[in-house]
């Protein structure tokens, strides 16, 4: 995929998703950041991809 | 306020941390006083990654498909988390049309450079201490053209499983991040 065909990815799925844009890399930042300091969440997935969409 | 097991002074090796995502995760963390190291497989990257994120930020020139190169990494320090980012492109084709070697290869830089930086990392790794593991949501819903990337996100979500599972004497924490969204920032 080019960069030109991603960025119309994310410009079309990103007005699909309820918070109409897609993520960034300091949205996640901020979720592996809970990850790293939460000591109880152990072996599961955190889905950062604005809930819709995908599942 | 501060949480009690904050990150302040824990160390944080981010491996990918030169660009896009490990690069915000390396931001954040020095932000909250972790002794971040980044590691990268371009030398360039790293330094300009380091010079940009200032502070006591340390940089390793890492090729995490390199098994020794991470046992080496990995051996430098007790750590508090250790998270993995690959900045290459996902492998996208129809299987028709695949390229079995470069399909093995796409295992070989997202699957095995895991299951090393985990080898490796996680004996060194503090008591409370994390790793965070990186795949994609295709795992779930692949389309046409995923059937390699979507099993290479797939084997992620398992060696989380199974990892979490044996190595719990040492790490309290493991967890997995599913993500979609740019990998670099616009800039």
């Amino acid at each position: 995929m080019s960069a030109a065909e991603r960025e119309h990815l994310y410009e079309s799925v990103g007005k699909s998703l309820p918070v109409g844009r897609v993520g960034e890399p300091r949205d996640i930042a901020q979720a592996y950041l809970f990850l790293m300091e939460e000591g109880f969440a152990t072996g599961r997935p955190l889905w950062s991809t604005a809930e819709r969409f995908w599942f | 306020m501060r949480r009690e097991n904050g990150l302040e002074n824990k160390r944080v090796v981010v491996l990918g941390g030169s660009s896009g995502i490990g690069f915000a995760v390396a931001e954040l963390a020095a932000a909250q006083g972790a002794r971040t190291i980044i590691a990268s497989s371009n030398a360039e990257r790293v330094q300009k990654a380091i010079e940009s994120l200032g502070g006591d930020v340390q940089g390793h020139v890492v090729d995490v498909s390199d098994e020794r190169a991470v046992e080496t990494c990995s051996q430098s320090s007790a750590l508090r988390s250790l998270g993995l980012q690959r900045r290459d492109s996902l492998y996208l084709h129809e299987l028709a049309t695949t390229d079995l070697m470069q399909a093995r290869r796409a295992f070989e830089l997202r699957y095995w450079s895991a299951l090393a930086a985990v080898k490796y990392g996680s004996p060194h790794i503090r008591q409370g201490g994390s790793v965070v593991l990186t795949t994609g949501v295709r795992r779930t819903a692949p389309a046409q053209g995923w059937v390699v990337a979507a099993s290479v996100c797939g084997t992620i979500e398992a060696l989380t499983r199974a990892w979490r599972s044996n190595w719990r004497r040492f790490v309290s924490t493991q967890c997995r991040l599913e993500w979609f969204g740019r990998t670099c920032g616009r800039t």
